[in-house]
């Protein structure tokens, strides 16, 4: 492709560039999480005072996860409408723009994942060999997240509600996801239809390697892999269809 | 091979207010809304562009220069008629847009450069000759919005320049920054028009520039071609319009 050194190179500076005005830079990445997690363990801990083994890795976890998931959507919806400015200038094809996106969000995740890692030693959960797994599973949320990410970014271009509406969509799956609770807490009779949503399946596989030992749920990731590969084939086709439109939106 | 690098043929195109198009309505779809804002900046426009030649675009504000442009740049396709390019290496400067304004002037010398398609390869060769030339000093070390508006098209100037395209297509450039940069900027820009493979596309108001340089003119006036032909010709007629206009106010 073309573009591979504008997208390496883009993705590195927006890495290098997004907290280059704060006095604590990319120590906010770090900070960010543990903040929250600190949030929700009180709310969980101690005002409902449920007890959770290993509770620290255990929302850590799904905190690190949702933020990749719920960043890379939110942005996705402002990535080609915010680029006005290069779009009347050059034409380019447009999916590049959610994929610098995501990609900077995978960096960030990767980065922050490393917390989860000090987290077990801390909380004292073993390592094991299911960790291997974390590939097969960073790589099919990947390529869901790139296919939600493409559809997204077409549609926030055209349509301006886009941005509030999935603002306030993350926030219903957030609850609607295992992120600071337990999926054995809701009634046994709803935890099939439950378990659905792709964003539990994710989150209920990266603690099955990190702290269960056991492998993740495959159907489920293959499920969500197949609909990522979709949504690329929906987008790509949408946005190639359009490419000549961005530009002019007024 | 075609001795023409452009042929347009009865091209229109019209801006559609975005806002408040509704989902149903927003794929394509002809049906005019009440209360939907909508102008049409390119008028049945049918040119043919000769390879190697120097064009001028003239017009007042608003007449459909920037966005005709875009469409020989392949920005924006035309909602009727047609358009034949017969050239891959387009390039359209146009100054200020397009920064990013937390990186460096470096690092948006490689996002500039990149986004126009160059391998990264051919960007680093070129580096050094588009900072010398931008000359603005330790800047080009610092955020882009730090930089002073000059600067800015210093920079913008300077990167567009030294990529030399087959076909230039160039939006009210000319006079960027202090006298001395102008002079150094009009020089770099005869250089370029001056090399007879290179065909290059001015929309100008600054009608001494475009009469030294033009092979041809084209008159724009409300998204329609209003006269093209010999430079001196077009610019006297365009003149005598604009002295016309003035009296009947």
């Amino acid at each position: 492709m073309k573009y591979r050194d504008y997208i390496r190179y883009s993705s590195k500076v927006i890495l290098t560039t997004r907290y280059s005005n704060t006095y604590l830079g990319v120590l906010w990445w770090f900070i960010d999480p543990i903040l929250l997690m600190c949030i929700y363990s009180f709310v969980y801990l101690v005002i409902f005072n449920i007890q959770t083994a290993n509770y620290v890795v255990f929302i850590l976890t799904g905190l690190i996860i949702w933020r990749w998931i719920s960043n890379s959507i939110t942005q996705s919806s402002a990535a080609i409408s915010s680029k006005i400015g290069i779009l009347e200038q050059v034409a380019v094809p447009k999916q590049v723009f959610p994929l610098v996106t995501l990609i900077v969000e995978t960096m960030l995740f990767s980065m922050a994942f490393l917390l989860v890692v000090v987290a077990m030693g801390v909380d004292g959960v073993m390592p094991t060999i299911h960790l291997i797994e974390l590939l097969p599973l960073i790589a099919a949320t990947f390529i869901w997240l790139f296919g939600v990410s493409l559809v997204v970014s077409h549609y926030g271009a055209f349509i301006a509600d886009l941005k509030p509406a999935i603002s306030y969509g993350m926030r219903f799956i957030f609850y609607l996801s295992p992120v600071f609770y337990e999926v054995s807490r809701l009634p046994a009779s709803i935890q099939d239809l439950y378990m659905l949503n792709p964003v539990a399946i994710i989150l209920e596989s990266f603690r099955n390697v990190v702290m269960r030992g056991t492998s993740p749920d495959y159907i489920g990731l293959l499920i969500i892999a197949g609909m990522g590969v979709l949504f690329i084939w929906i987008g790509l086709h949408l946005i190639q269809k359009h490419d000549k439109d961005y530009g002019r939106l007024k | 091979m075609n001795h023409y690098v452009y042929e347009l043929e009865e091209v229109d195109l019209v801006f559609k207010e975005v806002g408040r198009t509704s989902i149903l309505y927003s794929h394509g779809t002809k049906k005019k809304r009440k209360g939907t804002w909508r102008f049409k900046a390119l008028d049945n426009i049918s040119v043919k562009i000769e390879k190697g030649r120097t064009i001028g675009l003239i017009g007042r504000n608003g007449a459909g220069k920037t966005t005709l442009l875009r469409v020989l740049a392949g920005i924006y396709a035309p909602d009727r008629g047609h358009i034949i390019v017969n050239s891959d290496s387009v390039s359209l400067l146009s100054l200020g847009l397009g920064f990013d304004n937390y990186a460096t002037g470096i690092d948006n010398i490689y996002l500039s450069s990149l986004l126009q398609g160059h391998p990264k390869s051919l960007v680093e060769e070129k580096l050094d000759e588009i900072i010398e030339f931008a000359d603005i000093g330790d800047f080009i070390n610092s955020p882009v919005k730090t930089y002073s508006s000059g600067m800015r098209m210093r920079l913008a100037f300077s990167i567009a320049v030294h990529f030399k395209p087959d076909v230039l297509l160039i939006d009210e450039a000319l006079s960027v920054g202090d006298i001395e940069f102008q002079k150094k900027s009009t020089n770099k820009m005869n250089e370029l028009i001056q090399d007879k493979n290179r065909t290059v596309i001015i929309a100008s108001h600054s009608m001494n520039f475009l009469k030294t340089v033009s092979d041809e003119i084209i008159w724009m006036e409300k998204g329609k071609v209003a006269m093209m032909g010999e430079p001196e010709k077009v610019i006297n007629s365009y003149i005598a319009f604009i002295n016309e206009q003035g009296k009947k106010k």
